[in-house]
């Protein structure tokens, strides 16, 4: 969707409210996290492997974008203690809520929790053995016993249930701001901007340097290269 | 457009919860409860069942740790065929006595914990035509890894592996069951 064309349609400025490269980690997570149950669910390990090592890459940028990119990425934005988080919960119903510039508390929590559980997939696909064939494995199964990648391995395969809870909580809530809240949080994810944003800068969201973007992508290349090529 | 887009993510979030509510009524599992005096039967053989199975479990993480060492080898990039060797002949010799782990009353319906399916005793002539695979791939093996040629020794293990797998897929419990 054109901007311009938006804002002209509507006569009000839409809200810059999530980057790009945030946007489409989104996109490029949702797509790999579904292509990687069905590669695993078939039996097909060479593109589960690729599709994996992708997503490591995709985590270690997210998390240097944690700390490096605009606002409304960045950890401190979004993760809130429990105070504010139920204060937040509290809320909700009451007069006084707005829909928050970016995560609000308890979305927050959800992402740094979907964030944890990926970090934690991923990692124990990279030691996991598969003991179907005994040949299929991560690339660092290779340096652990075989104890050790066969638990990695059964816990991969339990560990993607708790990754399937929050997507669904994830999903609920959306759908709950959607249809009880009349809130369109998709839209936004998709084309990084909002109408009639009532919290947050009024000329959305601060750009940050090309430089960092580049450097983000450097350091998840540096980490994902080796590992492919083991 | 607005209007289109809400309808359209609106129904997108009810089928993807319709989707998670369906894969939560399916993860249920129905697994019959063990009775008390589970696997302390004894055989004709003359172990009990619980350690009849132990056996089984213990060789088949045998083979399977064996297929890790070589497998590990294939990918380390400098394959040490002191390594390789071993874990070849622990894999042909289980190979060899693997029929011998699956007497009949030594499955599911005992209460033992165990990922054997009850068809292995409902279709013998197909389970044992598996192990006779293994056994023949294994074979192939040992014989390729008295030689020197990496590739060959390579694409007899991925041959061995593919006969692991054709069983498990067949007569191994899968997580979803």
């Amino acid at each position: 969707m054109d901007a311009d064309a938006s804002a002209q349609a509507h006569s009000v400025t839409p809200q810059k409210v999530w980057d790009a490269p945030t946007r489409l980690f989104h996109w490029l997570i949702v797509g790999l996290v579904v292509f990687s149950w069905w590669t695993a669910e078939e039996h097909i390990f060479d593109w589960h492997k690729a599709s994996g090592l992708t997503i490591v890459g995709l985590l270690v940028f997210r998390i240097y974008w944690g700390i490096a990119g605009p606002e409304t990425a960045r950890f401190t934005h979004f993760i809130k203690g429990p105070r504010a988080i139920i204060s937040y919960a509290g809320s909700l119903f009451g007069p006084t809520h707005k829909l928050a510039f970016g995560h609000n508390p308890l979305g927050g929590l959800s992402v740094a929790a979907m964030i944890v559980a990926l970090v934690a997939q991923v990692t124990l696909g990279l030691f996991a053995a598969d003991t179907d064939t005994g040949l299929d494995s991560g690339p660092l199964s290779r340096f652990v016993s075989y104890d050790f990648a066969e638990t990695a391995g059964d816990l991969h395969e339990d560990a993607f249930n708790i990754l399937l809870i929050l997507i669904c909580i994830h999903i609920a809530a959306i759908a709950f701001y959607l249809i009880v809240k009349r809130a369109n949080l998709i839209g936004p994810m998709i084309t990084g901007r909002r109408k009639n944003g009532a919290t947050g800068p009024a000329n959305g969201l601060a750009s940050v340097p090309l430089w960092r973007l580049v450097l983000g992508v450097l350091i998840a290349g540096a980490i994902v290269w080796p590992l492919a090529a083991m | 457009m607005t209007k289109n887009l809400q309808l359209l993510a609106a129904a997108v979030a009810v089928l993807a919860l319709a989707a998670c509510g369906g894969e939560s009524a399916t993860t249920d599992s129905g697994a019959p409860a063990p009775a008390a005096d589970a696997g302390s039967a004894t055989l004709p053989n003359g172990v009990t069942v619980k350690q009849q199975i132990e056996v089984r479990q213990k060789a088949l993480k045998e083979m399977g740790a064996a297929m890790k060492t070589i497998s590990d080898q294939m990918k380390s990039g400098a394959p040490s065929l002191d390594q390789i060797r071993p874990a070849v002949q622990t894999i042909k010799t289980h190979s060899t006595e693997l029929p011998t782990w699956f007497p009949a009353g030594t499955g599911p319906e005992t209460g033992v914990k165990t990922e054997a399916l009850a068809k292995i005793w409902e279709d013998q002539p197909t389970f044992q035509a598996a192990a006779q695979r293994l056994a023949g791939e294994a074979a192939k093996l040992s014989d390729v890894a008295t030689g020197e040629d990496i590739a060959a020794i390579g694409a007899q293990v991925g041959a061995t592996g593919a006969a692991c797998k054709n069983c498990h897929d067949q007569f191994r419990m899968k997580k979803e069951q």
